[in-house]
């Protein structure tokens, strides 16, 4: 073989494991951060269902039929549980989970439990003035947005708990429906678009794995 | 495939550490996540017990990655995780395998 032929040879092997390794190192990150964290379906489920439901509370508020208010988020989370519980046991069948992923899952449902509690209970009893719970309930999401930043090692998301504790603070100024409207607003674009984001890359990522064709779970040695 | 395209390769540039594939995917499932239990990264990245000591031991050797044991549930668990070292090191070599393809914007260490 000629000494141009074996270079040009070599070239090519070489270029070949370089795309391999890339596509390795993608599969295997994708995978390991959603040992940790899931691909933003939750986010897209919470972000998406709390932001219809403020816009239906409205719509309810405007006809007169307040009395529906607390049927509907009950029917939301109910739902947004349901459906977000029985996709994970579909892909997740035989996965192992990672301690910070228990952690993440544990802070999260704490979230969601606080956070559901405080409103309900302000919104029922009148206990709690409107605004104030709101304001409540996005500080408690910005203490999930910080646990899940601190577990991923995710920037966006830590940018994102900032945001969630700046509602914290200025939600319970608001008069009046202004602080519903407001933290809908913020589960709308801080919590489902991010959300709509990660599921993006997560499937980019899988699509590209797919076509070079490394997803068979061995990394080899 | 990717189009195959001419480029200078330069060995001397790339990370010895890496050249095994098993600890370069060691190395990649510790970059977004703050760290992973000894079994979890095992069955991540397709390896067997043995082959995973000796390239973790590697890897720590090389500063890349530290180890923590704790016990949880009575239990003795081993995590590892990436050092501020390892990540500069992966980041440089994801960077020269891009350069190598011509690409841009392939993954980093923040989602």
């Amino acid at each position: 073989m000629s000494h141009e032929k074996r270079e040009e040879r070599e070239r090519v092997e070489h270029n070949i494991r370089a795309a391999e390794d890339l596509a390795v190192i993608r599969r295997i990150m994708e995978s390991s951060r959603e040992l940790v964290e899931n691909d933003g379906k939750w986010f897209v489920l919470w972000g998406g269902a709390c932001a219809a439901g403020t816009g239906i509370s409205y719509l309810l508020i405007a006809l007169s039929l307040v009395e529906f208010i607390p049927v509907l988020w009950s029917v939301v989370t109910v739902a947004v549980i349901v459906s977000g519980i029985a996709g994970d046991r579909r892909r997740k069948t035989g996965r192992p989970r990672s301690i910070a992923g228990s952690i993440l899952g544990a802070a999260w449902a704490a979230v969601i439990a606080l956070g559901a509690a405080v409103s309900a209970g302000a919104a029922l009893a009148g206990v709690l003035d409107l605004s104030f719970a709101m304001g409540i309930v996005s500080a408690c999401v910005a203490a999930g947005y910080i646990v899940t930043a601190w577990a991923v090692r995710s920037r966006m998301i830590g940018v994102l708990s900032v945001l969630w504790w700046a509602g914290g603070v200025l939600l319970p100024a608001m008069p009046g429906y202004g602080a519903p409207a407001v933290l809908g607003l913020m589960t709308f674009f801080l919590e489902f678009v991010p959300g709509l984001v990660m599921l993006r890359t997560a499937r980019r990522i899988r699509s590209l794995n797919g076509n070079t064709g490394t997803q068979n779970g061995n990394a080899g040695a | 495939m990717p189009e195959l395209e001419r480029f200078d390769l330069d060995h001397r540039r790339l990370d010895e550490v890496f050249h095994s594939r098993l600890r370069l995917a060691i190395t990649a499932a510790l970059v977004p996540v703050r760290e992973l239990e000894f079994t979890v990264l095992r069955d991540l990245v397709g390896a067997t017990d043995g082959n995973m000591y000796t390239h973790v031991k590697r890897l720590e050797e090389a500063g890349y990655i530290e180890t923590e044991k704790r016990f949880v549930e009575r239990k003795p668990v081993t995590s590892y995780h990436l050092t501020g070292r390892g990540r500069t090191a992966f980041a440089a070599y994801v960077d020269e395998l891009s350069r190598f393809l011509g690409k841009s914007g392939e993954p980093g260490a923040d989602g």
